[in-house]
């Protein structure tokens, strides 16, 4: 049994890289930079719960209990929201389950490792919130070594509840006909999830001025407390436990302990038949049917190579809403700022203000700044579609399967071309509907807005093709799941640079435009010319890369 | 037709292949054997265009892959060791994209899918998506697009590990019927029985050098020695 969940821990942090000499100094820097990256948030989140407690040690009615209560639950919901995607991931996506079935264990025995795995990385997300607050409740309260030692089992405990709720959630979503192991479900789920607490969390906490003085808001903020502390499983028993004193502090980390243990016994109960019984009966191939085979018909192969990675990337859910991020935050963003507008979804948001700037934009006076206006705009938009990572991770993607395009007899820069307007394609059809979204707040003049969204699309065509050569150049090849090579790929951040290099182009040649004080016919042109330039440059530079792609070893 | 001409290829310090010198020619079937790591995989994927050889030259039907790869691999099919493929696209799709690229006519498309997913039985799937599929099912469909464009020259890096019997026996009668008709078919295996009963010539390599190149009478020291006992007498140390 601890031998299983070291091997699944060995694997699941890929440990033995660092026995390899050849590995070992890429995965020390890629630990150093996550730690480096994650100290800071977790250095602020301690100072603040230090100030915190400072204050509620300075007022006349210390809430510590309150504090307590609030940062536990914080910790029980953070970690039930990273419990879903991994436990989908260690659960249903796992590849093991096959050689786990075969070996003499008994199920309960594969579901605890697999949750005892799951356990270490919910352990340190939930020590690092709720690690600094039990630290200042210690010390505010004055807690000796018996509290101490309980604090630290009611820490290693914490993750257990929502950690359980996590896995039987998914247990119960996976089995869901035809849906469950669908990742395209499984993403929208997370959305919708993620959509619901931010829309909760705007609802429900007031904003710093609707509070009319600081006692109001200070009682609001206890009774949210309160809110929260029931909500969240088990929060009264480790309040009672770090709290009271004597037999009813045993009382309070016994009933908690128990309570975990329950929750293990109640995933460890349904997992057989939630969970194994369905693999054994072949759920995930009974979940599978027949299609109709497309019709045989000969294309152009630049434009088979674009069907294939159009389809390659809609029918991966990780990877084409990891491409799309941008285009799919701004109008979620729009449409809970709608939800969230005082006057019941009335589209404003601003509206009002923009659409009067449009109506200086179509005033005779305003002929010279229009063109600018309206390209910013364009541009504004292009930077969503400039941020994707559909093309600087188009190569990699392929991974293994490169050897596919290599041994076909096509040019290394038709292969190029193809991925490039496969992205393109997906991303006009996202930066389409983004202008019409805004078009739709905006009010804008038909012709101006088209050119907004030309000069767009020719900036998107650009930074896409020098994110592809970049990918074509240097491709993250080696991976076992198709995510890690856009989540994880080094090319991204470098695409994102160079994207910003060439938006930042354009924004210069704004000023220059404005500044220079060009007729409006020129200013109309600038931006096209710029970004008509730059895609042209581009796709040579590809035409480059490709050739050197070409002759890559693999 | 494959000829190879002092073909050597390193990874860093290790040499994979060196000075290997082998012609194929029309009209038969080559075995390519050798234990695990000998460098069997590199010297197919450097004539299948892969892998660029350091030195020598590579040629498929007299034209040189190096300078001219394109020509090169419009003549050849080329099924690697391992079958990886676009999981999201259909069997049909990923067959239809291959053709694309061999730029094969309707006509001949229709009927040539027709026959491979009756040879290989995969008719009915053709409509899934290949992640749907079997290892056995991966490795037909690959067989399958390799084979679409009606290649003169079979490249084929161990093409019946996952087979079942039936798409075994049905790849093997391919072949002798691709070489009886005047083509090239070159293939590694580590089953020698195959190799003992499919094959015109076979050729034993051994830490990237050629060690023996013949046919089976030629090889074997007595008539009834085995192609086992020679591979292992060949190999060992």
């Amino acid at each position: 049994m601890l031998s299983l969940v070291r091997v699944l821990l060995v694997n699941a942090l890929s440990l033995n890289d660092l026995r390899s000499r050849r590995r070992r100094g890429r995965t020390l820097l890629v630990w150093g930079a996550v730690l480096l990256g994650v100290s800071p948030i977790v250095i602020a989140w301690a100072a603040l719960v230090g100030v915190a407690y400072a204050g509620l040690g300075a007022s006349a009615t210390p809430l510590y209990d309150l504090a307590l209560a609030g940062a536990y639950a914080l910790a029980q919901f953070a970690v039930l929201f990273t419990a879903v995607p991994m436990a989908w991931g260690q659960l249903l996506r796992a590849r093991d389950l096959g050689i786990l079935l075969s070996l003499p264990l008994r199920p309960g025995q594969i579901v605890v490792a697999k949750l005892a795995t799951l356990w270490v990385f919910e352990f340190c997300i939930g020590a690092a919130l709720l690690g600094p607050v039990l630290f200042h409740h210690l010390v505010w309260t004055g807690g000796g070594p018996a509290r101490a030692a309980m604090a630290l089992a009611l820490l290693a405990t914490m993750p257990v509840l929502p950690l359980c709720g996590a896995t039987l959630a998914v247990l119960l979503l996976g089995n869901v006909p035809r849906l469950g192991r669908s990742g395209w479900f499984w993403q929208l789920i997370s959305l919708a999830a993620l959509l619901s607490v931010w829309l909760v969390m705007a609802r429900t906490l007031p904003e710093g001025e609707s509070a009319r003085d600081l006692a109001d808001l200070a009682a609001l903020k206890v009774a949210q407390a309160r809110q929260l502390g029931r909500a969240a499983p088990g929060v009264g028993l480790v309040v009672r436990a770090l709290t009271a004193d004597g037999l009813a502090a045993l009382g309070g980390l016994l009933s908690a302990l128990a309570a975990a243990a329950a929750g293990v016994g109640a995933v460890l109960l349904l997992a057989d038949r939630l969970y194994l019984r369905p693999v054994l009966e072949g759920a995930g191939a009974a979940a599978r049917g027949h299609g109709r085979a497309e019709a045989v018909r000969p294309r152009p192969f630049l434009l088979s190579c674009a069907r294939r990675e159009i389809a390659g990337v809609l029918r991966e859910p990780a990877v084409a809403l990891n491409g799309l991020g941008g285009y799919l935050a701004v109008p979620l963003a729009l449409a809970v700022s709608l939800f969230m507008s005082p006057r019941g979804g009335e589209a404003d948001g601003g509206g009002a203000e923009i659409a009067q700037v449009v109506a200086l934009l179509r005033a005779p006076e305003a002929a010279g700044v229009a063109p600018l206006a309206f390209a910013g705009a364009g541009l504004a938009a292009a930077a969503l579609g400039a941020l994707s990572s559909l093309f600087s991770t188009s190569f990699s993607k392929d991974g293994r399967r490169l050897w596919i395009e290599r041994s076909l007899p096509v040019a290394p820069y038709a292969v190029f071309l193809g991925k490039w307007l496969g992205a393109m394609a997906i991303v006009a059809v996202a930066h389409g509907a983004t202008m019409v979204v805004a078009a739709w707040f905006v009010r804008p003049p038909l012709g101006p807005w088209l050119y907004a969204c030309v000069v767009g699309l020719l900036a998107i065509g650009a930074c896409g093709a020098v994110g592809l050569s970049i990918d074509a150049l240097r491709p993250k090849l080696v991976w076992k799941e198709t995510v890690e090579a856009v989540k994880q790929n080094a090319n991204v951040p470098l695409g994102l640079l160079a994207s910003a290099a060439l938006l930042g182009t354009n924004a210069l040649l704004l000023w220059a435009c404005a500044a220079a004080g060009l007729p409006a016919a020129a200013r109309w042109l600038a931006p096209v010319a710029l970004n008509l330039a730059m895609l042209g440059y581009a796709l040579v530079l590809g035409r480059a890369a490709a050739a050197r792609f070409g002759e890559m070893d693999i | 037709m494959i000829e190879l001409q002092a073909a050597r290829k390193a990874y860093g310090d290790k040499v994979a292949v060196e000075g290997l010198s082998l012609a194929v020619p029309d009209g038969e079937i080559f075995g390519f054997l050798g234990p695990n790591g000998a460098g069997k995989t590199t010297t197919i994927k450097m004539i299948a265009g892969l892998l660029r050889p350091d030195a020598g030259r590579v040629l498929v039907n007299g034209i040189d892959v190096r300078a001219e790869p394109i020509r090169a691999k419009r003549e050849m099919a080329y099924v690697p060791d391992g079958p990886d493929v676009y999981e999201k696209l259909t069997g049909a799709q990923f067959v239809n994209f291959v053709a694309d690229a061999y730029r094969v006519e309707r006509a001949a498309r229709q009927a040539r899918v027709a026959e491979l997913a009756a040879a290989f039985d995969l008719g009915p799937v053709l409509g899934d998506q290949i992640e749907s599929y079997s290892h056995g099912m991966r490795q037909k469909i690959v067989l399958m697009a390799a084979l679409v464009h009606r290649p003169r020259v079979w490249i084929l890096d161990e093409p019946l590990v996952g087979l079942d019997p039936r798409a075994a026996f049905t790849l093997k009668t391919m072949m002798r019927a691709h070489a009886d008709g005047g083509a090239t078919v070159f293939f590694s295996t580590h089953v020698l029985e195959v190799a003992e009963k499919l094959c015109d010539r076979v050729g034993i390599i051994a830490q990237g050098r050629l060690v023996a190149c013949g046919a089976l009478d030629e090889l074997r020291s007595c008539p009834s020695e085995s192609l086992e006992s020679v591979f292992l007498e060949l190999t060992a140390g």
